[in-house]
């Protein structure tokens, strides 16, 4: 069940909302109650994968409690060796295989598994609490807590990634307090938003490049529409960041404030800022969980050396790029990233700060021509891509794909959707809610006459 | 700029005085969604863009919808037709004009290109719901109805809600293209655009158009041999299932639509058995309707070796589809009472398969 779906929109959100408004007033039954309709949205997908989260919920929930009562930290350690154990069967197994099959040059059999819906993200969430839990940031919970944290179903499938110490109190909080009717009417806001970066922006996107990158995946494109196709970059953000204000919006509705993903990174002057404001959620865990204890590890002896911190920064970003996918476009494309933060570091040490502007350029530029090799399927078609841009389009090309040239646009001019948010209902105006009522009928006509895409970051 | 990621600053601390104002907010929202919306969908439904005569309406005539997956559901209800041809591409060279000169019928075309047997399953379940009686289906069954597959995928987006039940209808009916369409319908409602023929019939293969074809080269000749079993076609099955609930008085034709001689199968090859035991079931599926037959004009024969009575190995020209039709017409007269029934007999074996023959039909 999509997020920008009728199915959803029109039955099971506002059901969820009327069944949790009823609920909630028994005080006991509010978690059992978000978690009954976070699995029953789960399991719309495919009903056996809930048992698999249950079964991950469970586990990982007994070591945290072993862990609270015997402060051994092999708990935790094994925990966390387990999650990455079931991720790297079900996601990489049969990339690794491959890939090993192909340097050695012997065949090898595929498991084909089917990638289980959100497992990257409730993995990491799963990390994430084991890791606070024994840095004393997250305390032992309640299984049906626990349960909720990690499949919460605004957030259960692709994130935010939230920390326990940000949302594991507010789950059974009464929802319905003096502030409901201005949190449901900040809620609504972003739901709408984030309805328009989808169904406006990202879809339409999306129609005109996909047909580009088939293209290309045979020989490079000459009619300069590769020119089109470093759109790409904007695409997965209003799809991406769509879906997060979606996520926000409806964690609002039911009383849970996620934490935010995207900061307007389009308007970041540097490779640094713009990892600092694009899936910050996903930024910080890399830093906080993978980054820091690899440059904080003793290697040979000796840690804090230049050449160890270096190797940690490419190391990580090459990790988030395999997480993003099993290929060596996607390790490519994080290395890339990682090089590119790598040099941005050093160059503010030896050379005076670029102009505000061409920082800027530099920084959305590499991000969109480095995107070509996280959309293809393979490095060969990134290169057509590549090879393709040495024509240029003409004005009738552009003209086709006027909605990329508005979505850049409002991508580096308007600020975050949280501060629009905030600027639009600094005080309850009739115009907003009546022009948001029009928006979203808007949409749903739309989403009537469109076949709806799938988010992007679901396939991670 | 701010660098934090978390959402507790977003909510000020209400005052009691602003509680009724939030409260409004959500009551314009709703109000405004639910309102404009309840509106929107009852004028549509009033207007009903596809004419497809669900629900009660202002009874606009006409349509102004060139998208034949949409523009059929109201064509297949028309009560001015009594006679279709129903089809894919490969279908939609037979002129409606000609069969209902010749028959005496009133035939309307209803093929769609890049359609398979599922939609044209569902088309004719929509055209015979939608009348108390009929004169006759031609049905053009291409080598796609010998899918072996009973979950064969659709070659193109097809529009099932549009003539499935009444609640599937309206969980679909709002869209753009909906509203586009019933612009349209009250423009003609206007007078002020003009409804597209209703026949339906449309020659997508005007002279020039096209390159000359260019034949293919003879296939080569396959597994040659005897089929280990007989094979199953699940969609022909479907076929017969369907026809038979059609009444006894309706002339069902099913019509194997012709192809260059190149791309057929090696007689004595697998390939060709399989195509073989296709036809035979399709054959069987109006064998027991008294006024029913099946056409075989993919053959090995005169009218599939002339490269200029073709635009690519499966899609005939005019001349093609005229001595189609004709055959048609025959069969459909055939039927007629006090026809001669060897005449009928005689018809319908000039176009059994010649696999290795040269005579023309």
């Amino acid at each position: 069940m999509l997020f920008n779906s009728y199915p959803f929109l029109l039955a099971f959100l506002p059901g969820a909302f009327a069944v949790f408004a009823i609920i909630h007033r028994y005080q006991r039954l509010r978690i059992p109650c978000l978690l009954a309709l976070s699995l029953l949205f789960y399991g719309y997908w495919n009903p056996s994968f809930v048992l698999l989260l249950a079964t991950s919920i469970l586990v990982n929930w007994v070591a945290a409690r072993q862990f609270a009562a015997t402060r051994n930290g092999a708990f935790i350690t094994a925990a966390i060796v387990l999650n990455l154990a079931v991720l790297g069967l079900f996601k990489y197994a049969d990339f690794f295989t491959g890939s090993l099959a192909a340097l050695g040059g012997f065949s090898i059999g595929r498991l084909d598994f089917v990638l289980p819906l959100g497992i990257s993200f409730f993995t990491f969430h799963h990390i994430m609490y084991l890791a606070d839990l024994r840095r004393g940031r997250a305390e032992a919970t309640t299984l049906d807590r626990y349960a909720l944290y990690i499949c919460f179903f605004p957030q259960a499938v692709a994130g935010p990634l939230a920390r326990w110490s940000e949302v594991g109190r507010q789950f059974g909080r009464d929802a319905f307090g003096p502030d409901w009717e201005q949190r449901c009417a900040l809620g609504i806001t972003f739901i709408m938003i984030g309805l328009i970066e989808k169904v406006a922006f990202g879809d339409p996107i999306g129609r005109i490049l996909d047909p580009i990158y088939q293209a290309a995946a045979s020989a490079p494109p000459r009619d300069g529409s590769a020119w089109l196709a470093l759109g790409f970059g904007f695409q997965i953000f209003f799809d991406f960041a769509g879906y997060s204000d979606l996520a926000i919006g409806i964690g609002l509705l039911f009383g849970i404030q996620l934490p935010y993903n995207f900061n307007a990174p389009y308007r970041a002057t540097s490779i640094l800022m713009f990892w600092q404001r694009w899936h910050m959620t996903l930024s910080r865990f890399l830093r906080d969980y993978v980054f820091m204890p690899l440059a904080d590890m003793r290697i040979a002896g000796t840690r804090h050396t230049v050449a160890q911190y270096v190797g940690a920064i490419i190391l990580t970003m090459a990790l988030c790029g395999l997480w993003h996918g099993a290929g060596w476009n996607f390790v490519l494309w994080g290395t890339m990233h990682g090089v590119a933060i790598v040099v941005a570091l050093g160059s503010r040490r030896i050379l005076p700060s670029p102009p505000r502007i061409a920082g800027w350029a530099m920084t959305i530029g590499f991000f969109l021509f480095s995107g070509v090799t996280f959309r293809t399927a393979n490095l060969g078609s990134a290169w057509n891509i590549y090879a393709g841009l040495t024509t240029l389009p003409d004005a009738k090309l552009l003209g086709k794909a006027w909605i990329l040239g508005l979505g850049m646009l409002l991508a580096v001019a308007l600020p975050s959707t949280q501060e629009l948010c905030k600027r639009i209902n600094t005080r309850p105006l009739a115009w907003v809610p009546a022009t948001l009522g029009l928006i979203g009928l808007g949409i749903l006509v739309q989403l009537g006459g469109d076949q709806s895409y799938d988010f992007i970051y679901f396939r991670f | 700029m701010t660098s934090s990621i978390s959402g507790s600053d977003q909510l000020a601390h209400p005052e009691d005085t602003t509680r009724p104002a939030w409260r409004r907010w959500l009551v314009v929202f709703f109000g405004v969604f639910f309102g404009v919306g309840t509106l929107l969908f009852t004028l549509l439904l009033l207007i009903d863009p596809y004419d497809t005569g669900r629900f009660p309406s202002f009874g606009i005539t006409g349509i102004s919808d060139v998208s034949l997956r949409t523009a059929d559901a109201s064509r297949g209800r028309d009560p001015r037709f009594n006679a279709a041809v129903i089809g894919n591409s490969t279908g939609q060279r037979i002129d409606p004009y000609r069969l209902s000169a010749g028959s005496g019928l009133r035939f309307i075309q209803l093929a769609i290109s890049k359609v398979g047997p599922r939609e044209e399953l569902v088309l004719m379940r929509w055209v015979l719901s939608h009348h108390a009686s009929y004169g006759a289906l031609v049905i053009v069954t291409d080598p796609v109805w010998c899918s072996s597959d009973p979950d064969r995928p659709l070659d193109s987006p097809f529009p099932f809600w549009l003539y499935g039940d009444d609640l599937d209808y309206l969980a679909n009916v709002l869209s753009s293209r909906a509203l586009d369409r019933a612009g349209w319908r009250l423009l003609i409602a206007l007078g002020l655009r003009q409804p597209v023929d209703p026949v339906g019939f449309t020659d997508y293969l005007r002279p020039g158009e096209r390159p000359v074809f260019v034949p293919p080269p003879p296939s080569p000749p396959g597994e040659m041999g005897e089929l280990q079993s007989l094979p199953r076609f699940p969609w022909i099955e479907r076929l017969h299932a369907l026809l038979t609930m059609v009444p006894q008085s309706v002339n069902v034709i099913l019509v194997m639509p012709p192809e260059y001689y190149t791309v057929l199968p090696h007689p004595g090859s697998k390939q060709a058995a399989e195509i073989d035991a296709c036809k035979a079931a399709l054959r069987q599926a109006v064998a027991d309707r008294p006024l029913g037959a099946f056409l075989d004009f993919r053959v090995d024969s005169e009218w599939t070796r002339d490269t200029t009575d073709f635009v690519d190995p499966i899609h005939y020209r005019e001349k093609l589809a005229g001595q189609m039709a004709d055959r048609i017409i025959a069969q459909l007269r055939a039927g007629e009472p006090g026809a001669d029934q060897a005449d009928h007999a005689a018809i319908v074996t000039s176009v059994e398969p010649r696999l290795s023959g040269r005579v023309p039909p």
